[in-house]
């Protein structure tokens, strides 16, 4: 019995792997792109890549989209790069224009409106007042204006000589630094001809044992060597 | 009394527009230039008329149009908006000249007009 129910057991495993993948699709877990028949692979696409939304026609909104439509990409209609330049500068200009002449009809409206309201409040001589006071304002906004082009124009020059400045004395730092590093590597170039390396460890020491030092002394107070004990 | 309609008092949006009003008969329109409130109807109650214009060409085959030129610019110093037909009659160079008279230019040529002509012009080239 066993090997037949291996047997039996094999046979069923061949024939799940031999079918074809038969979907049982069902329209409320959406439809698979192909069709009804499709033996084709899912194309597995990602889940941000755009996916069919078809337009109502002749069903409600609740109603699901045909199998045909499942893999239905809709894209954008193309735009010729050229006119679309052209286009976006021309709208630009015309609004561009457009507004500004609506802001002149604008003043116009409001001089009127101001105009109206003058005559109806106040008489000729306060008007000609008003008028010249006007006058007198702009004259004063524009010498106002010169100064504080002058105080300006003269800041940015003071702002500009001492960023120069500063620039240089960085510079001038700098180039010290250098100089600096340059002495000091020098130096250390020099210091490293009386390295011990590990070529001449065994002469140096043989130099430093035939020479022995005494570095047995005293010294008073002013630095002169008093007494100088001998090498036992 | 004024009777406002409700639709307008319901607190906010609604600006002015300066549209065309359809009117006349069957097979034969007639277009008055209107300044209205935006919510209102299409031929509803407009603020004022400022001008009319006769869709079919006359016996000379001309289409005309009349504009009150100084009404035209009071709306639209008080802010009015424009929709694409009275934009395109207003950038034909007739209107134009006519509100430019006392500011420096006249109203731009609508880009929808020259659109197609240069689209044309291209396709002639190729």
């Amino acid at each position: 019995m066993a090997p037949r129910g291996s047997l039996l057991l094999l046979a069923l495993l061949l024939l799940s792997c031999a079918l074809p993948r038969a979907r049982g699709q069902h329209w409320s877990h959406g439809w698979y792109p192909g069709g009804k028949r499709d033996l084709r692979t899912p194309a597995n696409l990602p889940a941000w890549a755009p996916r069919a939304v078809p337009a109502r026609g002749r069903k409600t909104r609740y109603d699901p989209p045909a199998k045909s439509k499942a893999g239905r990409v809709k894209l954008p209609p193309p735009v010729d790069p050229e006119e679309l330049l052209v286009v976006l500068e021309r709208y630009r200009q015309h609004r561009l224009v457009l507004s500004a002449l609506r802001a002149e009809f604008r003043a116009e409206v409001l001089q009127r409106k101001r105009e109206e309201r003058l005559a109806a409040q106040g008489s000729a001589e306060e008007l000609e007042e008003h008028r010249r006071l006007m006058a007198w304002n702009e004259e004063e906004n524009a010498r106002q204006r010169a100064r504080r082009e002058e105080r300006l124009r003269k800041e940015e020059e003071e702002q500009k000589r001492r960023k120069l400045e500063i620039a240089e004395k960085q510079a001038r730092k700098m180039e010290a630094f250098v100089e600096e590093k340059e002495k000091e590597v020098l130096q250390l170039q020099e210091e490293a001809k009386n390295f011990i390396t590990p070529e001449n460890l065994e002469a140096r020491i043989e130099e430093c044992l035939d020479n022995p030092r005494n570095y047995n002394f005293a010294i008073d107070k002013d630095g002169r060597i008093v007494k100088r004990t001998v090498l036992s | 009394m004024v009777q406002l309609g409700s639709r307008l008092l319901r607190g906010r949006g609604g600006h002015v527009v300066i549209r065309f009003a359809l009117g006349g008969c069957t097979n034969r329109p007639f277009f008055r230039i209107v300044a209205a409130n935006s919510r209102r109807a299409r031929d509803g109650k407009y603020l004022e008329q400022l001008g009319c214009l006769d869709p079919l060409p006359n016996a000379h085959g001309e289409k005309v149009a009349g504009l009150n030129l100084e009404r035209l610019r009071y709306w639209l110093g008080c802010g009015a908006q424009l929709s694409r037909p009275a934009e395109k009659l207003l950038g034909r160079p007739g209107a134009g000249a006519g509100l430019g008279a006392g500011g420096p230019g006249s109203l731009p040529l609508s880009p929808r007009l020259t659109g197609q002509g240069w689209r044309g012009s291209c396709r002639s080239i190729q």
